[in-house]
């Protein structure tokens, strides 16, 4: 154990299933300092911060403070140690006000029964050191998403922990909140030596109040930089990594002569906004354009794209074909021709059902709800299709269930694909897909391109270079930067996702 | 620092719910009045019959805050209450011990419930439904008709009073003051937070299974203290006398801010609503509404009101 | 010799485990057949045989509608075909003294479908959980009941109706019902959506099914079809002796579509029938052994509370 270490990780690893989202992850923390935790999207920086709050059981690995191995089998326990986090998605009860937020499972009692003068006292005085100005009466229900995150961060802080993980803590919050934030976190490093790990996607943040950053990819630690003796270039090199072997010395290729996109846009969207994940977007997207979103995870692309189909409500206007439409559901969607495939593939196969059945529910609703099945027909659609994706499977009549991730996924694109859409929505179907899969998803897609639209998500951009036309940049809801034709390279396309800057 | 200590107390006995409800029930009573002056006269016999379900109600209002249901209540009301008569008629238990029974009838009922909502994580809608035809088969095995009469010193309870106390205004207190205790208890907190949030509770070291069973243990109590009023009321043991307060009982705790989701309702509303439902019956009755429509009547107002208030809170 | 490995895939094969839901009731049901015989001689005669199969249409009507609305999933239920039968008892009894047959049906059916829609709209659109909104309908229609034949005793069966309630009508009837259900759930659109939305409901969201309006038809089918077992159950006893007769037949329908296999998106009416028979088959037991109305409420308890052990677990906060 080294001089001012305090906390070590060791080996920790967790699978969901078949996805290794952390694997054998072992570093130091030293006490005092601020380490960035850095990665693209599916690194594992979220999972981590679970694994050692309590909140996950490790499958392997363990968690020591000062040379002793940690027992940590709840979140109960990791708060005795002094292990606390402010979480990305909120952690806090919206029926219950500020106050007993903050001071959930740890408030004062006088002979049981709730202190209210010693729980006003404590927080009164900690929300002033923080210059915090939130009714502390007010239901958390009834707060902005600024002034929860702010109650969140404050939550983490009350029992003056000794490693505090901050997950995204600045996406809520003004410039001026940011600075606040900043200056606290060096106040208490410095004040009462914090190891504090720091996950933000706003690279510049990390780099401006961190000592160190801490890499990760695909669920492994790449490396600890000192950021006093690297550059920010250096560092998104690591989280980017490698170009992968298949898609190495990646050349563009202009598309075959494809019709151009002459007269309407098949859908066209105006100033699409939606809750606060989508800022005002527009695009157009014409007949056999295969529109790539790029960016980090949660920037809005998946929040854009459902909206479209539906499933989110949202301000500004889409048209289809010349004509304004309003989709107020996925019903409106798929009337209006526009199909949707989600990463999630428990959001849109049935597992229990055969393979034939889920291909051709969409149609058989149009068919009507007191039409028979025609079950030869469905068969030898199925059986098309099959050929067609290279599903692999026995037979058309084989449950969804027994298939692999890509398999299903594949299944869920026919679906789509049976109703012969005009726009084609996919949000990232390619997540933990296999590469064969992968591969044969992309060819069908290229080739059916022909005569739709299509606005294709993936959160490993460099996947879809070989079929796109252009790639637009998601930053913050906000679309920052096109790549088309020589500039289509995976390498520029990461480093705008991660700096955030058109430049 | 003042004002946030009495905007909090404000939020804790979450006053504006408080007041619709306190609205509900003088309404009722007030129409009451109108459409039968002699109301007034038994207004107090009329207010005892609302006891036992303010305290059903707030049995129910305990548990939906933690997000769960419980549907035999009236089921173990009425174990409670032939358990009790039948120890006191066939074997001679008329002492104190008359109530203590009750009181650990309902605490077990609870806590059976409580094990294998709690503890078993089993779905409560179904698990309480099956349990409630467990308790009032029981009943039906112990006693298959009803049978009396309660011993005389608690039938005079009823009659006289406690030191001159009428039993309706004990019973109303008693409710009232345990629901303080209760709310200003610090495990309310954890009940609202695990019904509002179960995952942030859990985030926040709360057990949220072992703060569901204390819920239907709680609940037991309060099912066994309506079963002493009830017991008090019929003076008798009546194995079928539980059958229609469940859904009541729901009701009140519905029309006192609690939502199936859980993490919220207030005690003070459930049992204004108790007393206010328990008036609408007597409106109904007096109406001059015959008596073979009364229960149709009942129902219907009953979906009415529940469609009102899930249409308002937007249904969640 | 079979290896370790063949037996486990055997196992875990979806195709064996919907095979073993569908046929485990009906073992059971044989097995309880062999045990009434050792009990009771004559069991078997096939004139006993016979009052099973009609005993068990009532409960199996009933069945049918409870299998569609449990395979919705989702907590899902309908406690109210049996105050269905209740109240469909009484308005025949009343309607039959002095009205044709196909008029009397065409009422109950109405009453049925009526209060069945209400149970859907209840539930979809007022967002009340279907326990709660259904045992207020069955309230309602227990109330109507009594309303309608203004407390006094409403009638006996006709001729007619004693008829149709005998075998083989009544078995004939149960049999083409079953059909056409079974031909609905499995061959039809319909049938899919039912378990599209069982299987998965944020997928069938995200399919465009109507999942509101699927809701309501299948609980008013629910709703018929209980209405029209209450026919059936007057032809049985002749006179509704109180108000109320058949509400615990709700809970035996929830657990007879259990014992079935039927649970969201999965099982079908055939394992349902084979729990109805075993129900019915219990309750005969329960007959011929005196065992009163309150220990066969506690059974009914009982059993509900060990399957739902088995089936009905929450899931951990923890992973």
């Amino acid at each position: 154990m080294n001089m001012g270490e305090m906390w070590r990780l060791e080996g920790l690893t967790k699978s969901f299933g078949p996805i290794k989202a952390v694997e054998d992850f072992t570093c130091s923390l030293e006490e005092g300092r601020i380490y960035g935790l850095v990665g693209g999207n599916g690194a594992g920086k979220s999972t981590l911060v679970r694994l050692v709050t309590g909140v996950l059981k490790p499958d392997r690995g363990r968690i020591l403070k000062e040379g002793k191995e940690l027992v940590i089998r709840s979140p109960k326990d990791a708060r005795r140690y002094g292990i606390a986090a402010a979480y990305q998605e909120f952690s806090l009860v919206p029926d219950l006000p500020v106050i007993n937020n903050l001071l959930l499972n740890i408030e004062p009692t006088k002979l049981g029964f709730i202190d209210i003068d010693r729980m006003i006292y404590k927080v009164a005085e900690f929300m002033d050191k923080l210059g915090v100005n939130i009714p502390l009466d007010k239901l958390v229900r009834e707060l902005s998403p600024s002034e929860k995150q702010v109650v969140e961060i404050a939550k983490s802080l009350i029992l003056e922990p000794q490693l505090l993980f901050l997950d995204e803590p600045t996406n809520y919050l003004s410039e001026e909140q940011r600075e606040e934030l900043f200056k606290t976190m060096i106040e208490i490093k410095n004040n009462a030596r914090t190891t504090i790990v720091f996950i933000s996607h706003r690279i510049e943040e990390v780099f401006r109040v961190s000592d160190q950053a801490i890499v990760l990819r695909n669920g492994r630690l790449v490396d600890i930089y000192d950021l006093g003796k690297v550059s920010m270039d250096e560092v998104v090199k690591a989280m980017v990594g490698e170009l992968a072997e298949e898609f190495r010395g990646y050349k563009y290729v202009p598309k075959a002569a494809v019709e151009a996109v002459s007269g309407k846009p098949v859908i066209s969207v105006r100033n699409l906004s939606v809750n606060d994940k989508v800022k005002d977007v527009s695009l157009d997207v014409g007949r056999g354009e295969i529109v790539g979103l790029a960016g980090l995870l949660g920037q809005g692309q998946s929040e854009f794209l459902r909206a479209i189909y539906g499933l989110l409500p949202y301000e500004g206007a889409i048209s289809l074909e010349g004509r304004d439409v309003k989709i107020n559901s996925p019903r409106d969607a798929l009337k209006h021709g526009i199909v949707y495939v989600s990463g999630d593939t428990l959001e849109g196969v049935f597992l229990l059902r055969s393979i034939r059945e889920n291909i051709s529910l969409i149609l058989n609703l149009w068919r009507g709800l007191h039409k028979p099945v025609l079950s030869k027909l469905e068969k030898e659609h199925a059986v098309k299709m099959i050929k067609k994706l290279n599903i692999a499977c026995r037979d058309p009549d084989q449950p969804v269930l027994y298939l692999s991730g890509g398999n299903r996924q594949k299944v869920y694109l026919a679906r789509g694909l049976t109703v012969n859409p005009k726009v084609l929505l996919l949000d990232d179907p390619l997540k933990g897909v296999d590469i064969r899969a992968k591969k044969e998803i992309l060819n069908i897609v290229k080739e059916l391109a022909g005569d739709k639209a299509v606005l294709f998500f993936s959160s490993d951009i460099k996947e879809l270079l070989p079929i796109v036309d252009r790639v637009l940049v998601f930053f913050e809801g906000r679309i920052i930067r096109e790549f088309k034709g020589e500039e289509l390279r995976e390498d520029l396309i990461m480093e705008a996702s991660i700096k955030g800057t058109a430049g | 620092m003042k004002n946030t200590k009495l905007q909090l107390i404000k939020e804790y006995i979450n006053l504006k719910i408080m007041l619709t409800s306190i609205g509900f029930m003088l309404g009722i009573i007030i129409l009451n009045v109108i459409v039968n002056p002699r109301t007034l006269m038994y207004i107090d016999s009329i207010t005892l019959l609302a006891v036992p379900l303010a305290f059903l109600g707030l049995a129910e209002l305990i548990v939906l805050v933690t997000g769960e249901v419980d549907m035999s209540v009236g089921a173990g009301l009425t174990l409670a209450n032939v358990v009790s008569v039948y120890a006191y008629l066939y074997h001679g238990i008329g002492d104190y011990r008359f109530i203590l029974l009750h009181l650990i009838i309902g605490l077990a009922v609870g806590i059976v419930n409580g094990i294998i909502v709690g503890l078993l994580r089993v779905n409560s809608f179904l698990g309480t439904l099956a349990t409630s035809s467990i308790w009032s088969g029981l009943a039906l095995v112990i006693l298959n008709k009803p049978e009396g009469p309660i011993p005389n010193w608690y039938y005079r309870l009823f009659m006289d009073g406690l030191w001159g106390i009428p039993m309706v205004i004990i019973g109303l207190l008693a409710s009232l003051l345990i629901w303080l205790y209760f709310r200003f208890n610090k495990i309310s907190l954890h009940f609202y937070a695990s019904g509002s949030n179960p995952y942030s509770a859990f985030i926040a070291g709360i057990n949220v299974n072992l703060i569901k069973f204390i819920a239907f243990t709680l609940n037991g109590l309060f099912v066994g203290l309506a079963a002493l009023f009830m017991t008090g009321i019929i003076a008798s043991g009546d194995p079928k006398i539980g059958i229609p307060y469940t859904l009541t009982a729901i009701l009140a705790a519905i029309i006192g801010g609690a939502r199936f989701t859980g993490g919220v309702g207030d005690g003070v509303a459930t049992i204004c609503a108790a007393i206010g439902l328990t008036f609408m019956r007597n409106l109904i009755f007096s109406l001059g509404v015959p008596f073979y429509q009364q229960d149709l009547v009942y129902s219907a107002v009953v979906l009415g009101l529940l469609a009102v208030v899930m249409y308002l809170r937007g249904g969640r | 010799m079979i290896s370790r490995l063949n037996v486990n895939k055997l196992f875990e094969s979806i195709k064996f485990r919907t095979y073993m839901r569908l046929v485990t009731p009906y073992i059971v049901f044989s097995v309880l057949l062999v045990v009434g015989q050792i009990i009771s001689p004559g069991y078997l005669s096939p004139g006993h045989l016979q009052s099973i199969l009609v005993l068990a249409v009532p409960l199996g009507l009933m069945t049918i509608g409870e299998t569609m609305v449990l395979l919705l999933g989702g907590n899902e239920i309908d406690i109210s075909v049996g105050d269905q039968a209740s109240c469909a008892m009484v308005i025949s009894a009343l309607l039959l003294q002095s009205h044709p047959l196909w008029l009397v049906i065409l009422v109950i059916l109405a009453q049925g479908l009526l209060f069945g829609a209400l149970n859907g709209v209840g539930t979809r659109y007022l967002k009340i959980p279907a326990l709660i909104m259904t045992y207020i309908t069955g309230r309602l229609l227990y109330g109507l009941s009594i309303a309608i034949t203004k407390g006094t005793a409403p009638g006996i069966a006709t001729k007619e109706v004693i008829e149709l309630s005998s075998f083989p009508t009544i078995t004939i009837i149960w049999l083409l019902l079953s059909i056409v259900v079974i031909v609905i759930l499995s061959k039809t659109v319909l049938g899919r959506c039912i378990y599209a939305i069982g299987d998965n409901p944020i997928a069938a969201h995200n399919s465009g099914i109507p999942m509101n309006l699927i809701a309501v038809i299948v609980y008013s089918l629910s709703g018929a079809l209980g209405a029209l077992s209450g026919l059936f159950l007057l032809g049985f006893i002749l006179i509704p002796s109180r108000y109320g007769f058949a509400s615990g037949y709700s809970l035996q329908a929830v657990v007879a579509a259990i014992l079935g296999g039927v649970s969201a998106g999965r099982g079908n009416y055939i394992g349902a029938v084979g729990g109805v028979l075993v129900l019915t088959v219990l309750d005969s037991f329960f007959t011929i052994f005196n065992i009163p109305e309150a220990e066969r409420m506690m059974l009914y308890g009982i059993t509900l509370a060990i399957i739902l052990l088995v089936y009905g677990r929450r899931e951990k906060l923890r992973k």
